[in-house]
């Protein structure tokens, strides 16, 4: 029994397969990271112009989501990988350019990761800014704001309270869909699990292994969301401060000073 | 019963000096259906209008039409000689110049029925958003004001607080703190007192009456038929979608000559 758990150890260590996992754990953060920042600003775009005032636009941007959301995860990745390839030699021989360029396996994975989330994202966003109260826009419409000014100062930090759990919820799913990017032969934190699982004749255990990581990515994830969401909330009634805010307690007495004549009745 | 005499005001000049704000036969639909049916009124300078009648008689409506938050299909509105810019009359009437709606705006304040402060920021920066976003003030020249307001609105030491840590009294203050920020040339209240516990309406009210004191033009859609009597130099009943009477607060509640007017107040005095 003990001579199992030392060969485990020896298995998952620096020695064996953990310098590989660890650098397969890397590329799945990054993979899922650079796909968050672009999917978040691609998913505000295309947000938008689901907003849009001309139809055109907004039907495209429907048409998108509608394709995206129909298809599955993996193969858009395949489609983007060798898609890309493709489009991007094909736009090259154009400009009379004939060599073979090869579209990095991370930046293929990265553009499908992103696809897929920015098209789920835009919903989130869609329903975020339906969410901001009308009263408030237009108690900035009747101070004389422009669109812009209501947009950055009132709508945009309105809407995050209401964005930030469905985001939260869809990088949660993107942790996991970059495991699909072992397909494009990534080096990402499954196919090294696949790997040595096979080469030691260990599959299950490494592929437990490699679940309870996965695991500790989203629930350290879970944290920081959690905190996030409660600071998009900090202003509200229900909620308790994280910190203890910067107001005194309201004084007890402060009705009954005589001030000025509009604090009571006295 | 006598029948009210078409209301004197629609051969208003909007070019005479001392009319802040005219409204000329303000017309707007719902789909098919009619909420206000020509409406005018011509608001001179350190007046208080009160509009009063039945909910569903359009008050509200026709107060959001005077800074555009509703866009009439018919009519015209004229603040200090300038026309608002819309587009021709008719269906799909639009602004035709934001830059210089927003600019008329800011110069009419607007008070809510629900306050609508901004929840993401305490009282002071509610009020000191406008000053420093429309008007351009730097930050230590809007604060100073704003924190006149907020002593003046009896909040001096409430400034830091977020509106959901304030009563709906104290909101609707910052909101009128907010507005008075501004320095607009008319302030609208759009039924200012409807959505507060009985117990602080009298704090918003006296906040008001201040004002009317100091010779501020104010038009008030309200249901707070003491306030109305007591501060309006003229009183506005609207019944469906129409002018059914105006006159002095006593011609109002004492005389009403229209059976429509005499049936409401006596419906909302006792």
């Amino acid at each position: 029994m003990l001579q199992e758990i030392e060969k485990i150890f020896a298995l998952l260590g620096p020695d064996g397969w953990g310098g590989q996992l660890w650098h397969g754990t890397r590329i799945t953060i990054e993979l899922a990271l650079a796909s968050l920042i672009l999917g978040l600003v691609a998913g505000a775009g295309l947000a938008l112009a689901k907003l849009s005032r001309f139809k055109i636009i907004k039907y495209l941007a429907d048409a998108y989501t509608i394709i995206i959301r129909g298809t599955p995860e993996f193969l858009i990745l395949l489609l983007v990988y060798y898609g890309s390839n493709r489009a991007v030699n094909y736009l090259l021989s154009l400009i009379g350019l004939q060599f073979n360029l090869e579209i990095p396996q991370f930046l293929a994975a990265v553009l499908g990761l992103a696809f897929i989330y920015a098209a789920y994202a835009s919903e989130v966003f869609v329903g975020a800014y339906r969410a901001v109260a009308k009263g408030q826009i237009e108690a900035g419409q009747v101070i004389g704001l422009s669109r812009w000014q209501l947009f950055y100062r009132i709508r945009v930090p309105l809407l995050w309270r209401f964005a930030l759990p469905g985001l939260g919820n869809l990088w949660l799913s993107m942790i996991k869909d970059t495991s699909l990017a072992a397909v494009l032969a990534m080096n990402d934190l499954l196919r090294v699990a696949k790997v040595a699982g096979e080469a030691e004749n260990r599959n299950l255990l490494f592929f437990v292994f490699t679940g309870i990581i996965y695991l500790l990515m989203t629930a350290i994830s879970d944290y920081f969301l959690r905190k996030v969401e409660r600071h998009s909330r900090r202003f509200m009634a229900s909620q308790t401060p994280t910190k203890k805010p910067k107001l005194k307690k309201p004084p007890k007495a402060a009705a009954n000073t005589p001030t000025n004549l509009m604090t009571g009745e006295a | 019963m006598s029948q009210y005499s078409p209301d004197k005001t629609s051969n208003a000049s909007p070019n005479d000096k001392s009319h802040l704000l005219v409204a000329k036969d303000i017309r707007k639909f719902y789909g098919q259906h009619e909420v206000l049916k020509g409406i005018s009124l011509v608001a001179k300078e350190h007046q208080v209008i009160s509009l009063i009648g039945a909910s569903g008689s359009g008050k509200s409506t026709f107060l959001r039409c005077l800074n555009l938050l509703e866009i009439p299909q018919y009519g015209q509105i004229w603040l200090e000689d300038t026309p608002l810019p819309l587009s021709p009359e008719g269906g799909t009437r639009h602004i035709n110049n934001p830059k210089l709606v927003r600019m008329m705006r800011a110069r009419l304040g607007m008070v809510f029925q629900n306050f609508n402060l901004w929840p993401h920021m305490t009282a002071i920066e509610n009020v000191i958003e406008g000053p420093i976003q429309v008007l351009g003030l730097t930050r230590k020249i809007a604060l100073e004001r704003a924190n006149q307001l907020m002593a003046r609105v009896g909040l001096s030491d409430r400034a830091d607080y977020y509106p959901s840590q304030l009563s709906g009294g104290q909101q609707q203050r910052v909101a009128i703190a907010r507005t008075l920020a501004m320095e607009p040339k008319i302030l609208l209240f759009d039924e200012p007192t409807s959505a507060l516990d009985p117990e602080l309406v009298g704090e918003v009210l006296k906040v008001m009456q201040e004002l009317a004191k100091e010779g501020r033009t104010m038009l008030v859609v309200t249901h707070e038929m003491g306030f109305a009597r007591e501060v309006s130099d003229n009183i506005i009943f609207l019944h469906q979608g129409q002018i059914g009477e105006q006159g002095s607060p006593d011609q109002i509640f004492m005389h009403p000559e229209t059976e429509s007017c005499q049936k409401f107040v006596q419906r909302v005095m006792h």
